[in-house]
Order: structure tokens, then sequence, then C-alpha cells
């Protein structure tokens, strides 16, 4: 078991020729020069960049995909590795919980090309269902996982991982958080890519087909690797003092991932170097926990800082004094922010004239309006920024002439009082139209609608109607094998899938139903329509999303026809507004003799486009594609296409 | 050179390509740029805001009071940027108003021009107000607005100069180059007074 080694990190030019980039175009540049041949991910905030700036680097040996979800994109590249090529797989945090079946078998039966798996978290969370720590998943299947300080850092670490990941055969993954992936800084030129060995798949069922009296040898083997692992200098090496210090004293700061970022420049920036020792880890899976205790263990107290989750401080609590989550220093939940990090510090260290210490050197002051009640504006922003002066963060919305607005216009007018159950997209803002009771995850409104039925069929008063919402690729993704147990066990609900033809959410990557490939290459494409009569339904609409009265109508039958006992599918279908290239129609006028101000299309419709003035409704004309939607809307017929409506 | 930057907008406005021009034209100076956009769903007209700094610091994200300017594209979104401002610090905001649609609701919750001005001389802070989209229509396009207010900047706080900030708004921008070129010189000149020309 001791494959051939590459040479260490390819050397780079030094000095010069560095250019500005996202943390996620870093690690990109990392897979081109690391010589990935397989990339596999599906889109995911804040992973999506990462395969889009992969695909604009020329390497003919390296084939790049939009894979349906996340435990195929992991399948793919896995076999690519298997047949000896280096891959990588790509997703954000909960992408890796349906790719975790994969995973945990992967590490059992290993690698032989170097595999690294990208998983970003979402510490916050801002754009997630959860604030999972992928460490513990990473410890849970056996797997290494690194844990970069900076954009330049989770570059290297790319190569890094491979290194690994080929020495001990095993997947290895990389977890960059959102501020890795985000943050721009100046990354150094791209290095020679490196030309691995060709395809060469070595037959072998006791390992890539194992049953499981194989499986427990596999087990061993991944245990005895993960224990030789934090011994190894290649490993081990990762971990450190940040920078020298004398080894003993009353207390230290252990860090991963941003938050040791924040520690650095806050401790630079005190100048407190030799008070406050800082120790980076960057594997803290599988940790060599004796390497820490070496350098820790003369210190009375450390404070942990790291995210998401007391991953560091629990491994150690019981060799060393650790400080943290566990005792209340650092919050439970919620980013890990420099604020948070000075705040854990101050604390930690009882230095409570601190403020007053800097804010005589000049520099890094705590805002004199912000911490001085007496001041007036200060309190009030320092509780929620905006608070004082009453305004809210302009919240997210559905954009305006978004087909999905018009969909759920429909449906709440022909199916009011249904349960609706809904899914992660742009369309989960259907909350906003009062259009969204449920979202659990990915493809869960189709199941999450068949549960409802059973529940209801139970009851013995009128029939519940229950209509769930899901978009395109998110159907492509996790709805369909959910589509196929609701028609095979009977359920009757109406499904609309909205269909803009792209996955909008993550910034407009294609999906299966236009045939698009992320090499802009063209594939053969996988028609909606087909895929859903091939799960089985036969009761199926298709109609455009803003010929409003069409797709009530269509809705209205649908309704009907779950309420007969059929599974009833509407594809709502208009291209994303991101994606047209021409107006939907002429802008609407608004008769002001006639508005009430009732705010029916600026409240419950919402189009960011209307706003309510003094003299009634006006359109932003600047913002208005003109699907016309909103004539529909008002209650009153204020609203009228001034020259009819396209097409 | 020490400097930290908070710019605050709604998504559409361009605070990535703004955030991109000043730290491209750091680089090209030769300091160490780095900045985070905090998007979200700035996709779907959210709040979106930029920490920009340069020097020796590892990352990118500021702490609250250590801002030497705090800038906003949108009338109310420069209130998520006042906690992040350092005494004696500066304040540039558009007077460009987007009201969130929950404000049609309660508009008297919005801010003005005078309750803004009010709420920083209370702390001590005079914010200065650019008319950017009013400047940039005058241009010739709304979008620009954001080269406007990065005029705007560099003629509070000469971060860059305005020979390099041109450049990279040449070398950065793909269509529609001297338009922008044009708003920001528009930017610059509404606070020096000076005509460029």
């Amino acid at each position: 078991m001791s494959p051939d080694l590459p040479p260490d990190n390819p050397k780079r030019s030094p000095g010069g020729g560095h250019r500005l980039l996202l943390g996620n175009e870093a690690m990109a540049q990392g897979l081109y020069e690391a010589g990935c041949r397989v990339a596999a991910a599906y889109p995911g905030t804040p992973s999506t960049e990462i395969l889009e700036s992969l695909s604009t680097y020329q390497a003919g040996n390296l084939h790049l995909e939009w894979s349906v979800n996340e435990k195929i994109a992991v399948e793919v590249a896995a076999a690519a590795s298997c047949a000896g090529l280096r891959s990588a797989a790509v997703m954000k945090q909960v992408g890796l919980n349906v790719a975790l079946d994969p995973l945990m078998s992967l590490a059992y039966t290993g690698v032989v090309g170097g595999m690294v798996i990208i998983v970003a978290d979402d510490p916050g969370p801002h754009s997630s269902q959860t604030e999972q720590d992928t460490r513990l998943l990473a410890m849970a299947a056996g797997v290494p996982v690194l844990d970069p300080v900076t954009p330049e850092e989770a570059r290297e670490m790319v190569h890094q991982a491979y290194l690994i990941s080929e020495r001990y055969q095993t997947p290895v993954i990389l977890r960059p958080v959102l501020r890795i992936c985000h943050s721009r800084g100046p990354v150094g030129p791209v290095s020679d890519r490196y030309e691995g060995p060709g395809p060469a798949f070595v037959k072998d069922t006791n390992r890539w087909a194992a049953t499981p009296r194989h499986r427990l040898t596999l087990h061993g083997e991944l245990n005895r690797k993960l224990e030789k692992m934090p011994s190894d200098p290649l490993v081990s090496g990762m971990n450190g003092l940040w920078r020298p210090s004398k080894g003993q004293g009353e207390a230290a700061i252990l860090a991963s991932g941003t938050s040791a970022a924040y520690a650095m420049d806050l401790i630079a920036e005190r100048g407190m170097d030799e008070e406050m020792p800082l120790f980076v880890v960057r594997c803290p899976w599988p940790l060599g926990e004796e390497g820490v205790v070496e350098t820790l263990g003369g210190f009375k107290r450390i404070l942990v800082l790291e995210e998401t989750g007391p991953f560091l401080e629990i491994l150690l609590r019981h060799r060393l004094n650790v400080s943290g989550r566990t005792d209340g220093l650092v919050p439970s939940e919620g980013e890990v922010t420099p604020d948070v990090v000075s705040e854990a510090m101050d604390a930690f260290f009882g230095i409570s004239n601190l403020r007053s210490q800097i804010s005589k050197s000049g520099e890094g002051e705590r805002e004199r309006l912000l911490s001085d009640p007496g001041s007036g504006i200060g309190n009030p922003l320092s509780e929620e920024p905006g608070a004082a002066a009453g305004a809210k963060p302009s919240p997210p919305t559905l954009c305006a002439g978004c087909p999905h607005r018009s969909s759920f216009w429909a449906l709440k007018k022909t199916m009011p009082g249904a349960i609706y159950t809904g899914d992660i997209g742009c369309y989960t803002l259907g909350i906003e139209l009062g259009a969204v009771d449920t979202v659990l995850c990915m493809g869960a409104s189709i199941s999450q609608a068949a549960g409802f039925y059973w529940a209801y069929r139970q009851s013995e008063g009128p029939a519940q109607p229950i209509a769930g919402v899901i978009g395109d690729s998110t159907f492509y993704h996790a709805g369909v094998p959910a589509l196929i147990n609701a028609v095979q066990q009977g359920a009757a609900f109406v499904l609309v899938i909205v269909d803009n033809g792209t996955t909008a959410m993550t910034g407009c990557q294609p999906t299966p139903g236009t045939g698009e490939l992320l090499s802009g290459k063209e594939g053969r494409d996988v028609p909606l329509e087909e895929v859903v009569r091939g799960c089985g339904v036969k009761k199926l609409w298709i109609v455009d999303a803003l010929d409003f009265d069409a797709l009530s109508n269509s809705i209205s039958t649908a309704a009907a026809a779950a309420a007969e006992g059929e599974m009833a599918v509407v594809i709502s279908r208009s291209p994303c507004v991101l994606n047209i290239t021409e107006r939907q129609g002429a802008v609407p006028a608004v008769d002001l003799e006639i508005c009430t101000a009732c705010g029916v299309c600026t409240d419950r419709f919402g189009c960011p486009a209307l706003v309510m003035e003094e003299d009634g409704v006006h359109i932003i004309a600047d913002l208005c594609p003109g699907c016309g939607i909103c004539i529909e809307v008002c209650p009153t017929g204020a609203i009228a296409a001034p020259g009819g409506r396209k097409g | 050179m020490e400097f930290n930057l908070v710019a605050a907008g709604i998504g559409g406005q361009g605070i990535v390509l703004f955030s991109e021009v000043i730290a491209k034209a750091m680089l090209a100076e030769g300091s160490n740029p780095s900045f985070y956009v905090h998007s979200g769903l700035a996709q779907l007209g959210g709040s979106v805001s930029s920490h920009i700094r340069a020097g020796d610091r590892i990352c990118p994200k500021i702490t609250h009071g250590c801002a030497d300017i705090i800038l906003s594209l949108e009338l109310a979104e420069i209130l998520h940027a006042v906690p992040y401002l350092k005494a004696g610090g500066k304040v540039l905001v558009s007077t460009y108003t987007r009201m969130p649609y929950h404000s049609t609701l309660k508009p008297e919750l919005y801010p003005t021009v005078d309750s803004l001005t009010d709420l920083f001389r209370e702390g001590g802070a005079s914010p200065v107000f650019v008319p950017a989209d009013k400047i940039a229509r005058e241009v010739g396009h709304v979008q620009v607005q954001n080269m406007v207010m990065l005029g705007a900047l560099v003629a509070v706080s000469n971060i860059v100069d305005t020979e390099s900030a041109v450049k990279t708004i040449r070398e950065t921008i793909e269509s529609g180059v001297e338009i922008n070129v044009e708003g920001f010189w528009k930017g610059y000149e509404f606070i020096s007074g000076k005509d460029y020309n």
C-alpha cells in the first residue's frame, strides 16, 4: 500500500504576477496546478465558484461536470480516483449530507489517485439550512480534514491534500468556511500543472466490491491509517505555533480556520505576541494530540477558537484545560466574527482596559459612538445596525418579473387554505407571498406533501388540499425518487414544478433540462416532462408561467384531479429573468384616480418594482421587465398594460 | 499603508465591481489589499456589504469601530456600516433610495438625509451625501452609480490615485468603459469641486 509519491508541492515562481482572487478561485487554481483530472460538483453557496473558475483553465485532460447531486459527484470523482487519476468533488456543507453514503464507504475502500472533497461550511448560516460542522462528519467517516486559515492557504492545501490522499490512499476533505471562499486577496501566479499517471484500474474485488467479511479487514486498515497519520510530518507539520513562544505560562490560544486568522490580526494589532501565544491547527482530524499537548501542556488555560462547533475543544478537553464554547466564552451558534474573537480574547485574558489602551494608540478603536452610552447614536445601532432609524435590512425577495411570483400568486388564488410544502431555491422566498409553509431539505416538498396526504387521509373532516412547489434543478437533484414514491404509494396532491430552466439561486448553472454543460458544450437534454411522465404521473399540465389565466386554470384543474385521488403535476415554465434577453412586455401604467393604495400589490404580491407613495402605487420602470402579473393582482383594476401584453 | 473601508449597498448595484476596482488599483500601487463581499441572497435584491482593507492584516473582515471610511450606494444601507466606523472616520452616502418592500407599509421608518445627518451629528460625524443616481443618469446610465461613488471616495480619501483608478476601471470593465470612466470623474468632481476637463 505505498503508491509512487509525486514530488513535493510544485515550486512556484517567486514574487510578482499576483492576481486578486476569490478564495474559491484560489482553490480552483490549486486543483488545476495539482493535476486534478476529474472534478464533479453540485452548485451551492459558498462553494459554487470553485468549479466555475476551474472551467476557465485550458486543460485537455480535465473532465468537469455539474452532477445532478452531491452523492453522484462524489461517486463519479471516486471512480476516477480508483482508476488512478487525481479527482475532486465539490459541494456546500449540506451537500455532504447527500453524499454521506458514498463517503462512509469510500473511507473503507480508499482511493488510488488523490481525491480531494472540498466541502464549504456556512457558519452563520448565511445561505443554508444548518450550521453543521463538516469536521464532525469527516471524523465520523474516518477521513482526514484540513481547515485553511486564508484563501492562499486553501490553494496550498489542495496540493497538501493530494499528497496526504495518495500517501494514505484515502479521500481528504478540505473544509473552507464562507469567509475563505468569498474573500479576495493576492494569489501567486499559476504554476505548472502536475502530470500524474493515466487511468489504470486494478481489479480487486476484496477492496472495490468488498463483502462484509472483507469490510472488516478494510475497517482495520482504515483505523491503522488514522493511527499513523497524526505523527507523519506531512500531517503534523501543518499544526504549530504561529510565532515562537516560551512554551509555558498562564494562558494560550488554540485556533483553526478563519478564527485563527482573526486571532492573528488581533494579536498583531495589540502587539501582544508574548502575552497571547497562538497554536494553529490546520489538520483538525486526525489530530496529533501528543504534539498539541507537548506544546500547550505547560499552559494553565487554553482558549479554543474554531468554527463551527466545539470540535477541537471536545477532542482536547481531557488533555488540556480548555475554554470556549463549553464554558460559554464563545457563543454556541452563529458565526465567529472578528468581534466575537476579540471579545472572547479580552474576557479570557482578563484585559479589561484593553479598549482604552488601544484608544490611546489611536488604532483599532471601537467607535466612541457605539461604546459610549451617552452619545445617543451608538447604543441602538450597536444592538442591531439600522434599528435606530427603523430601517430593516433590505430583505431578499424574488426579482421583479420573476415567473415564480406568478406561480405562487396563482397557487394562492386557486388553492386557498392548502398546505404548501416548499423546497430549496429562490422560490423558498414564496414564504413572502404566504405560499410556502414548509422547507426541510432538497426534494422534501414532494415527500412532505405525500406525508401530509397520508396524515390527513386519517381525518374525518373535509379533504385537506395539499400543494408542493419545487424548482427544476431541485427536482432533478432529489425530487425524482420522491415523486416515484408518491405515485407508487397512491398519494394525491398538486405538485407545481416551477421551471425557469436554470439553477438560479447559485448563479444560473445549467440543469439537465437544458442539455448545456459546464464546459459550455452542448450535451444531451433530459426534458422535465419526460422525467415526470417516466415517474408514472398520468395528470400533467405544461403552462407558461406568465400566462396567468392559463396557469390558474391548470392549477385549478389539477386541484380537482388531486381531489379525485390523482397525482397531479403542473409544470409552470418561463425563463429566469436573469437569463432573458428581451423584455417580457411593456411597463404597465397605474391609474392613480382608481388606485386606493390598498397595498395588495406592494405588500402581498411584493414585487420590488412596485412602490407605495402618498398618491398611490408607482412602478419603477428601471426595475420592471414587464411581466404584467400585477395587472391581474390589482383588486381595483388600477394597473393596466399601456400597449397590451407581449405575445 | 493601513486602510479599512466598509461599503454597503443592495444586490445589483455593483458592490463587487466597486470593490474589485479599488483592490486591483491598490495591488497595482504595491499595497497588499484584500476584500470580502458579503453577498448572501444579494442576487435577489438583499443587502450587500464589502470590507476592503490594505496593510499587513491577514483577513479582510474588519472589526467594529475600525473603518477609516464607511460608504453606501443606497441611503438606508449606510446604517449597516455604522458599527464599523471609527471615531473621526469619514462617511459617504449615496442619496439613491430603494425602499425595501416592507417599508412600503411604514414609509415613515425609512431614513431621510436629514434624519441621517442628525443621527451622525449626535455621534460627532458629518456624512457627505452624493446624488449618485442623478449623476449617473446625467452621464448616461443609472448602473454607473458605483463608479460615481468610487470617484467620490477617491476624492475624499486619496486611497489610490486617480490615474491608477481610471486605468483599473479600463482594465476591469468589459463593456461601457467610457461611461464608467465618465461616472468616476463626475463623482470625483462632485467632491473636489474641480472640473477634470
